[in-house]
């Protein structure tokens, strides 16, 4: 691994990068297991019979599972890769959902990430790393898009 | 379905709990949710990194609302649902998630939204705008 000089001039350049686009296919195991998982008990995430009747293809994920999409394309570690950090030690800090149509099990989602910001805070103590995604389903509709910041501890002895 | 929370108006709160986060819940959640990062899962890593023990997943928060707003209010549609993960989360918190709604137009709702853990210490806020169907 080379050493990554962590500067303001680094953090300038990686705004508006922007990643190549991900594919990840919704299976019907991950989200009637995420959604057992968060305690959603709702049949429209777990039985495809139950969702058909309430009007949708299959059964339709919760919420907060496009950021389980991102996950699943290992976005998170590219923008953090960049600055010489990985997930493990990074924080959720804030996360925007913006809702299109409904993601259901079977769907090939399609995305993109963007990064947003870099900056640091509290006197360099904190590194906050923002990134916009924009998620499409395989009939190129818009399903989400998604603000999601990470927080790293940097070391004070930097 | 439900005339009384579909009445939901202005100043009007609903509330949601959930937890103890266990162990089991959090690995099961970090399989199916694709972060299984070792500061979630064990102590001595998420230690190693600074923090003071295996932490819960911030999203699980914001589940635990997204939940609330279906139960609250069935038939409405998510436009929007922003969150800041303002403290940590642990192995076994409780955490009660209130909602309240700041605005009433038309059909769309806005609603404030607060998770505290059994400490009664603030670990999300929030806001999310939905739509109701008429």
């Amino acid at each position: 691994m080379t050493c990554i000089d962590r500067s303001q001039e680094l953090y300038d350049r990686l705004v508006g990068k922007t990643f190549p686009a991900f594919e990840v296919l919704v299976t019907h195991d991950r989200v009637a297991g995420y959604a057992r998982s968060i305690g959603d008990n709702d049949p429209i995430r777990q039985d495809t019979a139950a969702a058909r009747a309430a009007g949708y293809r299959d059964i339709v994920a919760p919420p907060t599972f496009g950021f389980t999409i991102t996950l699943l394309a290992a976005q998170s570690n590219l923008a953090l890769g960049d600055l010489g950090f990985d997930m493990n030690e990074a924080l959720h800090g804030e996360q925007l959902f913006e809702y299109g149509a409904p993601i259901c099990a079977g769907d090939l989602i399609r995305g993109v990430q963007v990064i947003e910001s870099v900056e640091d805070k509290k006197g360099g103590a904190l590194l906050f790393v923002k990134s916009r995604f924009d998620l499409n389903n395989q009939d190129r509709e818009w399903v989400l898009g998604m603000v999601q910041t990470s927080i790293i501890q940097l070391e004070t002895a930097e | 379905m439900n005339a009384e929370t579909r009445s939901l108006a202005t100043g009007d709160s609903v509330s949601l709990e959930d937890g103890p986060l266990t162990s089991d819940r959090i690995a099961t959640f970090a399989r199916f949710g694709a972060d299984d990062s070792p500061s979630h899962l064990d102590d001595a890593e998420a230690r190693r990194i600074g923090y003071p023990r295996a932490l819960a997943h911030g999203i699980l928060s914001m589940a635990l609302a997204g939940r609330l707003f279906h139960q609250a209010l069935p038939d409405a549609q998510l436009i929007r649902f922003q969150s800041r993960f303002v403290a940590m989360t642990f192995h076994n918190d409780v955490l009660r998630c209130h909602a309240t709604v700041r605005e009433r137009t038309g059909d769309l709702v806005l609603l404030d939204v607060l998770i505290h853990n059994q400490d009664d210490k603030i670990v999300m806020t929030g806001w999310a705008e939905l739509r109701c169907s008429s």
